[in-house]
């Protein structure tokens, strides 16, 4: 069954106690360190969006060897994997594929073997149940057995503020607004008791997690229940909501000020509280330290090739076993 | 450690002077004794004589020689050259040989109701029955004689870290070096062949096994944490006493603390047994088995395994005296137990109750 929570968060210490989401899970093969790095780009990131742009490139670019930006020794990958590379680069260079993130495995230290059957376990279920693409920001609704609901399922709308963990543990929290009481619920991904996941609404937002709108006015968080689908065009990017949320005043569950989040308005923060948030935050030449980032980054360039050809090789298999189908 | 190399460099340098000695040509029947009797007080049993190769050696030739070092055990007289040893069927209270496995890590699964719960994966890498010793000659628990032992090895050992004394055994069933043996308690008729290999399919899901794994060390601990004791107050005149032990036992009879007193001391990194947990899932390929709940010990760390009492063998007899892969028909990559929902099954959905007629 999925744990409910109304509205009631316990406080995190720090700030960087959430770094995590600023890794791998929020969306999908992207990361977001990049963006930080402004010494080869002269367009600043994400948040400015100039009347002329038509598409807004908002998805950071990969920290790649020819990356002008940072220059790091060449590692030693085979002539095929180089080449796969290459040949990733032209698919990449009209829309960037989709992979979800549960398949890459966390830091320290894992057995190989367990990470890749649970892989294998994850495909297995996605080949009886849909599990389309969506992030932290995505409308989705959720189709779920209940044996205390009328009809044996429940459904909730809501929109999508959280995706965690690996494999088959992966979950995410939905977040409505029903008769005025918040509502937030932690669905199990691979649980087999979701029968239906339905994207209403496919769309990223500025921040890699949106706990925020517990404390933001509840206008943005409220779903319509009955809400229609909205088609994403295949092939196009996915769109980038920057929206800048209004919170309630304080106090609030956490200070949001000092986690430096881009889709929340804080500037009815008090100066004093304002001056004590540079103390939370890493100094920008911190963020590009590769000392510091190694540890996070334990996946080496050849086990993440292997994961995302596991993972091509499954996308390859669903569309084969469709077209049988139809 | 310490000691023996203490031991080794006082042995070597005595022993250097006696060799001055004899070849000076000076007391040489004083000198041979001297060194006998050298070996015999200086606890030369105790010293550790690790094999090793040459480093002046080329890259190409010492990895030859440390590739022969894996191999030259297996080169001899195997055990199972010889005829198989009869294999006996089970009968009520028989006792199988458990396993050595490997703590991998935890895996999150669902039964057939939709609960979710969570299990550990153990991993048999290359376990081999070492010795079979008959009821005669085991130690056993009980000693009573009735028992035979088996001794499994587990996971292959670098030649170079191993002491060579200890090599003995494997050489005599024919099998790499083991990184860990243990011994299990069986009855007569779940004799084994030295250097028979055992694999995961000799549990099944739906069994019930004991695992056994290091329990995370704690040091040095008081009182309170390691026995579970009260202590005393906190305030109301407590004068320096808050997490002692307090009484340590009666007056002038016995006049003495009694054997065993529970006292502050070391805690955790004990082997500790964790009983009846469940099979529900065996990877024939990988030599997985899933075990329903937690099991002490670190990922990478070994684990004994064996059967728990209260399995119901006279129903569904177990591979007896183990599951031999050249027997009968190859097993599925993946056995499942039978309330575990399996990913390529369907969603899991509850039945409308039919309403009752009044």
């Amino acid at each position: 069954m999925p744990r409910i929570a109304f509205n009631f968060v316990r406080s995190v210490g720090k700030a960087h106690s959430l770094h995590k989401y600023n890794c791998r899970l929020c969306c999908g093969n992207v990361r977001h360190f990049a963006s930080q790095d402004s010494s080869g780009k002269d367009e600043p990131p994400t948040n400015s969006k100039s009347p002329s742009d038509n598409e807004v490139d908002a998805i950071p670019e990969r920290l790649s060897p020819d990356n002008k930006a940072a220059t790091l020794p060449a590692p030693k990958i085979s002539l095929d994997l180089l080449r796969r590379r290459q040949a990733q680069k032209k698919d990449q260079e009209q829309v960037e594929k989709f992979i979800t993130p549960e398949i890459y495995p966390p830091m320290g230290r894992r057995s190989k073997i367990l990470d890749y059957l649970e892989r294998q376990d994850c495909f297995k279920r996605r080949m009886v149940m849909d599990i389309p693409e969506f992030y932290v920001g995505s409308i989705l609704a959720v189709t779920m057995a209940d044996p205390h609901a009328n009809g044996k399922t429940s459904r909730l709308v809501g929109i999508c503020i959280e995706r965690k963990n690996y494999g088959l543990g992966a979950s995410f929290k939905l977040r409505n607004v029903i008769d005025g009481q918040g509502l937030e619920v932690l669905y199990e991904l691979y649980s087999p008791l979701l029968h239906k996941l339905e994207v209403l609404k496919l769309e990223k937002r500025t921040d890699a997690h949106l706990l925020y709108l517990r404390d933001a006015l509840p206008e943005y968080s409220t779903i319509d229940p009955d809400m229609i689908a909205i088609k994403h065009p295949p092939g196009r990017p996915v769109p980038v909501n920057d929206i800048v949320v209004k919170m309630k005043p304080r106090p609030w569950h956490r200070r949001w000020e000092r986690y430096e989040l881009k889709g929340l308005d804080v500037s009815g923060v008090s100066q004093s509280r304002m001056a004590t948030v540079q103390d939370h935050i890493l100094p920008e030449y911190k963020k590009m330290d590769l000392l510091m980032m190694y540890p996070r980054y334990d996946i080496t360039e050849k086990d993440r090739m292997r994961i995302e050809r596991e993972w091509e090789v499954h996308q390859n298999e669903l569309e084969r076993t469709a077209k049988k189908g139809s | 450690m310490a000691t023996s190399w203490c031991l080794t460099s006082m042995r070597n340098s005595l022993l250097k002077v006696v060799k001055f000695s004899v070849i000076q040509g000076r007391n040489t029947q004083i000198g041979e004794n001297f060194v006998q009797r050298l070996k015999a007080c200086t606890c030369s049993h105790l010293i550790q004589h690790r094999s090793y190769y040459d480093n002046t050696l080329t890259s190409e030739n010492q990895k030859f020689v440390y590739q022969w070092n894996l191999l030259k055990h297996q080169f001899g007289p195997s055990p199972l050259k010889d005829s198989p040893w009869p294999r006996q069927d089970w009968k009520p209270g028989s006792k199988r040989t458990g396993l050595i496995a490997v703590k991998l890590g935890m895996y999150p699964m669902w039964t057939k109701s939709g609960k979710k719960f969570v299990t550990t994966a153990l991993q048999i890498q290359d376990c081999n029955v070492i010795r079979y010793v008959p009821p005669d000659i085991a130690p056993g628990d009980d000693q009573t004689g009735k028992n035979a032992a088996i001794e499994v090895g587990a996971k292959n050992a670098s030649p170079l870290y191993m002491d060579k004394g200890l090599t003995h055994k494997f050489h005599d069933a024919c099998v790499p070096l083991k990184q860990r043996t243990v011994l299990f308690y069986v009855t007569e008729n779940s004799a084994i062949q030295p250097g028979t290999p055992l694999y995961a399919t000799h549990f099944r899901p739906g069994m019930y096994v004991d695992c056994c794994g290091k329990t995370i060390g704690k040091g040095f601990q008081g009182v309170m944490k390691r026995w579970g004791m009260k202590g005393q107050p906190a305030s109301h005149g407590q004068t320096k006493t808050h997490r002692r032990m307090g009484a340590t036992g009666g007056g002038g009879s016995p006049g003495r603390i009694w054997k065993g007193k529970k006292m502050p001391g070391p805690m955790g990194n004990k082997w500790r047994w964790t009983r009846c947990l469940k099979i529900w899932r065996i990877n024939t390929r990988h030599n997985i088995i899933f075990v329903e709940g937690n099991v002490s010990g670190s990922k990478g760390g070994f684990v004994k395994i064996k059967d728990s009492l209260n399995n119901r063998f006279e129903n569904d007899p177990p591979p007896f005296p183990t599951h031999y892969p050249e027997d009968g028909d190859a097993l599925a990559e993946e056995l499942y137990d039978e309330d575990l929902h399996e990913m390529l099954q369907e969603s899991v959905a509850f039945e409308e109750e039919e309403e009752e007629e009044r």
